[in-house]
């Protein structure tokens, strides 16, 4: 096992190295940021010497080594609109990212697995029938629109909810700041949240329950059932473990899709998180603040992944390593 | 109906506990703008977004009012010496945030500072000082020598705000550009990135304590969240409100709406090269005249713009109230077209940007909507500004979509720019995108920049647009407006500005 | 099939009953047969062709429903700002919102399930390298993609952003089988038919993929959803299909302006239709998916 572990850990530093350097291969297209930054009535001139300031004119193998043997050191380039350093202004805005995809992740694992099994059980409860046909519409609307609608409702007709932002902080001892304790955080948090959390939901649902129709039917659940075991523990012990490996797939799968929609969610909801951050260093060519996002994803992507891989091995012992 | 006003209420009542908090202070105000603030660098970013909310915290050497008119800031009275050299009287008794006074020191710094490409938005401007020396005995009074005769110079001073030379320059361009420590009128509370910034009043404020104690901005990029947000009474005023809603907006009881000329020009530009059809100047003329400008200005601007015949705007020197605006007429643009030897049209290309003008990407549709119905088939490239400025600036466009106003209120700055031959060593052409060359053109504004008296180039500039227009260097579409929506039972006055910046020390309670 | 219809038992016709069955699922099959005759006919059915600028005057701009106030015909469903039948929009825009989300899955579905069917079933270094990819593109959110094929080529076209879409999308489908293969390879009969001597082929194309399908089936009717609205995310932020030749999507990411303007129907028309398509089609791939499960009982 350990040296399962170590291999994929080995293999992780690989695709970030890949990432890395098709991330840094991509700003070649994307834009040219000396042009904001030698402002409006800058010469072609003044420009080019921006360019060299900023290392820019040099070849882009030059560029990406430059990059990632400072990136090794911790250092991931200052961003050209701020001035400050990429890995400060990304890790500021993490918390709230994370806090948002936090609470999402909850809302549709709660919701949809829960719901997945108990439908999976009562086929034929009314409550099942509208599940089926309500996880369908989570999934039927482009998330931008879901966002717009439930702040039309909840923020404008109702003001039950604030129509956006994060709404008061906290400051934890390690400088985190959270939404999570005060009431008005919470408060902005419903909305978003649930924006984010319903396709996640819509998708866990409709898994939970297929996995637990083919598991409810198998032997070993008929054996169990005919010995006389009782419901709940049979389907939350027996059936869900068997469904688990599809949905643990999908939920270290979905932080990516996460991530990807929170970038709508948190436009839509002006949410000062990760995802607002990058949509604007992509539209005003912040290049070191996009390439050191996508390290960042990367890492993240890659842990989730071998986090997954190793849980395959305890829940089915039967699928080997070498 | 009645029955879901009823349902709203009661749904309201139930949650009303948690909708009480946003009861104003007197004294406070809460704007909703469409653009992040991304750096408070006062010397880094030309960006009006930016500057705009630091022209709270800093002052310029000069400011201008609410009309747009220039008046002492900074300093308290200035004059053009002869062509080369500006005298400037500076303000005595200044004090920045941190307590330091403001001396000559700090002006000379701040002036250097724009020449280092590193922190420097202002580089172009930077580099035209030649030097900038106090008079003898007299350390409050400064000339400024520019490199060559530079007729705007003055007109410039607005936006480079003064900065203190001790707390600045130890620290570095990030921290600078996070901290402010200006003289103005408020001094940065609190900045939450990406969520808002926070300003509280200084009440040692060299021009009087300013009215509202406490300003909170806040960025709302997405446009109909912007909406919900003066709806619901999250924020008092909205800058930038989006024009498809001006119309249900004044039919709110709650909110007013508030336009005002903007000095901004919507225009197209066209290549001229050997074997483009808009080498033919009837082309050009087919092209303007086949746009039906004012049915866009209707139905996709929402009557928030106004016609343009030319692209400065009537403040900038250059302005030619002569130019007359050619008529709409699409019969005669087939015929030109037909003259020029294009009875069966042709086919091109618009670029344009999607995230920077009013309805840029409608308008961009509704001229090749336009441009069909005479023959021409036009493909809409409509691209984040991103990459449409970096193309624009590699001069290779067939034809592209372009906003412009000018800073410094001179004509033929902006001309260099965007009309001027494509020449990199001399530094003109470059947001020529479609690198037009028009050697008349050129040697006009060649011509323009030796003229040190200011009238006589005034009529120089006004020449050099009156020709342009005449051979259709660039087609002028609108004027954009700016939109405001602000709550009604607000304690405060507050007047837009032409420059779009939210100076709040002019903002008054009621 | 006309054989198996005559023939009373034939398997067709029996699937043809527990089709007719299950209501839900007819349902959703015709609405979605009626979406996509409506979308392969837009150009006979539609009044006008809005991709066409020609037969578009914003004389029409923004006019309501045939039955609001100022209503007139042809325009049933109102106009856009430019001028464009709502009615005609959605027939244009449903033909470009399916062949976007057609295609990708099916490009990404086949590409997926082939790489994640080798890389479960040979394992080794070549399972490291397929799967390692996989999580080198899943870091590049789409948008950034989109993006870079905007800076390269010169305009946006549909065809750009079924390759934004597709480069990332087959990881799934790969991920997905690969873990259904590593499951099924260790079941009894595989491992039996590999003692009798099977070839590798054999066994992968008669044991494991049917076995490994219906995970995938249910993902790719998810995902047919996922990538229209992945569209409409993109024309959301500017970066999606052209202006001039809306999508479903683009249409609603449009429509959201008006929202708070009251003008309802800009949004309404094409979000009721794109939300019928995923609903009918998700419909459909449940019962489907329930159908060609080899373990569910008939």
């Amino acid at each position: 096992m350990w040296r399962y572990v170590s291999k994929r850990i080995m293999q992780g530093m690989v695709v970030l190295f890949i990432v890395s350097f098709f991330g840094f291969i991509i700003f070649q297209f994307l834009g040219d940021p000396a042009i904001a930054m030698a402002g409006q009535y800058a010469t072609q001139a003044e420009i080019e010497a921006i360019r060299v300031s900023l290392g820019l004119d040099r070849s882009i193998y030059i560029q990406y080594f430059n990059f990632i043997t400072n990136a090794l050191q911790g250092n991931f380039g200052i961003s050209y609109v701020t001035r400050l350093p990429a890995l400060e202004l990304v890790l500021q805005r993490l918390p709230a990212t994370i806090e948002l995809a936090i609470a999402a992740q909850v809302i549709a694992i709660v919701f949809g697995v829960l719901l997945g099994v108990l439908v999976a059980a009562f086929p034929r409860a009314l409550l099942s029938k509208f599940s089926v046909v309500g996880s369908l519409f989570g999934i039927s609307l482009p998330t931008f629109a879901v966002g717009i609608l439930l702040i039309l409702f909840f923020a404008v007709e109702f003001p039950i909810f604030p129509p956006f932002g994060r709404g008061e902080l906290i400051t934890l001892p390690w400088g985190w700041e959270t939404g999570f304790l005060t009431w008005d955080g919470l408060k902005h948090l419903v909305l978003p949240a649930l924006t984010l959390g319903l396709l996640q939901l819509a998708l866990l649902f409709r898994l939970t329950r297929s996995g637990m129709q083919e598991a409810l039917r198998s032997n070993y659940i008929r054996t169990a059932r005919a010995k006389g075991l009782s419901r709940f523990p049979i389907l939350f012990k027996h059936a869900l473990r068997n469904v688990m490996i599809p949905v643990i797939t999908i939920i270290g799968l979905q932080f990516g899709q996460l991530v990807g929609f929170s970038i709508v969610t948190e436009k839509i909801f002006q949410w000062p998180g990760t995802g607002n951050l990058l949509l604007s260093a992509i539209f005003d060519n912040d290049f070191p603040i996009v390439s050191t996002y996508i390290i960042l994803i990367a890492t993240l992507i890659v842990i989730l992944n071998t986090l997954v891989d190793i849980t395959y091995a305890f829940l089915n012992p039967r699928i080997r390593y070498d | 109906m009645q029955k879901l006003t009823l349902l709203k209420g009661a749904v309201t009542a139930m949650f009303a506990f948690t909708a009480c908090a946003s009861t104003a202070i007197a004294s406070d105000i809460t704007v909703g703008v469409s653009s992040d603030v991304a750096t408070m660098e006062p010397n880094g970013s030309g960006s009006d977004s930016n500057l705009s909310v630091m022209a709270n915290i800093f002052d310029g050497l000069l400011q201008r009012n609410s009309d747009g008119k220039l008046i002492p800031s900074l300093a308290t009275d200035w004059e053009r010496i002869d062509a080369l050299t500006w005298r400037f009287t500076l303000r005595q008794g200044v004090k920045f945030h941190n307590g330091n006074d403001f001396t000559v020191d700090d002006v000379l710094f701040t002036f250097n500072r724009l020449t280092n490409p590193e922190i420097s938005n202002f580089v172009n401007f930077g580099a035209q000082i030649a030097s900038i020396e106090p008079l003898a005995g007299n350390p409050w009074v400064i000339d400024i020598k520019t490199h060559q005769p530079v007729a705007f110079f003055s007109q410039n001073l607005p936006q480079i705000f003064m900065m203190d030379k001790e707390s600045t320059q130890d620290r570095s361009p990030g921290d600078v550009g996070q901290n402010p420590i200006g003289t103005g009128a408020y001094e940065l509370a609190e900045w939450i990135k990406g969520s808002h910034v926070a300003l509280a009043a200084n009440e040692d404020y060299w021009g009087g304590a300013p009215a509202m104690d406490k300003v909170t901005i806040r960025p709302v990029t997405e446009a109909s969240t912007a909406l919900a947000s003066i709806m619901s009474g999250s924020v008092d005023i909205l800058q930038d409100v989006p024009v498809s809603s001006i119309k249900v907006i004044e039919r709110n009881k709650k909110i007013d709406v508030l336009k005002t000329p903007a000095r901004r020009s919507i225009f197209l530009g066209l290549s001229n090269a050997e074997g483009q059809p808009g080498s033919d100047v009837r082309v050009r003329e087919a092209i303007s005249i086949a746009i039906n400008e004012e049915q866009i200005i209707d139905k996709v601007m929402f009557g928030a713009a106004s016609l343009a015949a030319q692209v400065p705007d009537p403040a900038t020197i250059g302005y030619n109230p002569d130019i007359k605006r050619p008529v709409f007429n699409p019969s005669k643009a087939k015929a030109l077209l037909k003259e020029a030897g294009y009875a069966d049209g042709f086919e091109i290309t618009l670029t344009g940007p999607n995230d920077r003008y009013i309805q840029d990407e409608q308008i961009l549709a509704a001229v090749a909507a336009d441009l069909a119905k005479v023959g021409i088939r036009v493909n809409v490239a409509a691209k984040p500004k991103s990459i449409v400025f970096k193309e624009l600036q590699e001069n290779k466009l067939e034809f592209y979509l372009l906003g412009w106003f000018d800073g410094s209120y001179d004509y033929g700055r902006s001309f260099d720019k965007l009309v001027t031959s494509v020449d990199s060593e001399k530094g003109t052409g470059g947001w020529n995108g479609a690198a037009y060359s028009n050697a008349k053109l050129d040697k006009m504004i060649r011509d323009s920049a030796k003229i040190i008296d200011v009238a006589k180039r005034e009529k120089a500039l006004q020449a050099l647009n009156l020709a342009s227009q005449e051979s259709f260097a660039l087609i002028p579409l609108h004027y954009q407006m700016d939109v405001y929506a602000i709550t009604k039972n607000a304690k405060f006055d507050f007047k837009p500005r032409p420059d779009t910046w939210l100076v709040f020390k002019e903002v008054t309670s009621k | 099939m006309t054989n198996s219809i005559a023939a009373p038992a034939s398997p067709g016709r029996k699937l043809l009953r527990r089709f007719l069955r299950r209501k839900l699922a007819v349902f959703g099959a015709g609405i979605l047969t009626l979406v996509f005759l409506g979308a392969l006919f837009a150009p006979w059915l539609a009044p006008q062709n809005p991709y066409d600028l020609l037969s578009l005057s914003m004389d029409n701009s923004l006019l309501p429903p045939i039955w609001a106030e100022g209503g007139q015909a042809p325009f049933y469903l109102g106009t856009d700002v430019q001028g464009r039948d709502i009615l005609s929009t959605i027939l244009y825009g449903s033909r470009t919102s399916l062949i976007v989300g057609v295609s990708v899955v099916f490009l990404t579905s086949i590409i997926g399930g082939f790489v994640g069917l080798i890389a479960g079933f040979y394992g080794g270094w070549l399972d490291t390298i397929i799967m390692r990819m996989g999580d080198s593109i899943l870091s590049f959110s789409t948008t950034l993609i989109a993006m870079l094929f905007l800076g390269l080529f010169q305009g946006s076209s549909m065809l750009l952003v079924i390759c934004a879409i597709s480069i990332g999308g087959w990881v799934q489908y790969a991920r997905t089988m690969r873990s259904s293969v590593l499951v099924v390879k260790e079941e009894d009969y595989v491992t039996g038919a590999r003692a009798i001597g099977a070839s590798n082929f054999r066994i992968a194309i008669k044991h494991i993929v049917p076995n490994a399908f219906a995970p995938l089936f249910v993902i790719a009717a998810i995902d047919f959803g996922v990538v229209i609205m992945l569209e409409a995310t993109l024309s959301f932020l500017g970066i999606g299909v052209p202006i001039t030749e809306p999508s479903l999507g683009m249409m609603i990411a449009q429509g959201k302006d008006f929202i708070y303007a009251g003008l309802w129907y800009l949004i309404l028309c094409p979000g009721i239709v794109l939300m019928s398509i995923i609903f009918s089609l998700n419909l459909l791939a449940d019962w489907l998916s329930e159908e060609i499960d080899p373990r569910a009982s008939k």
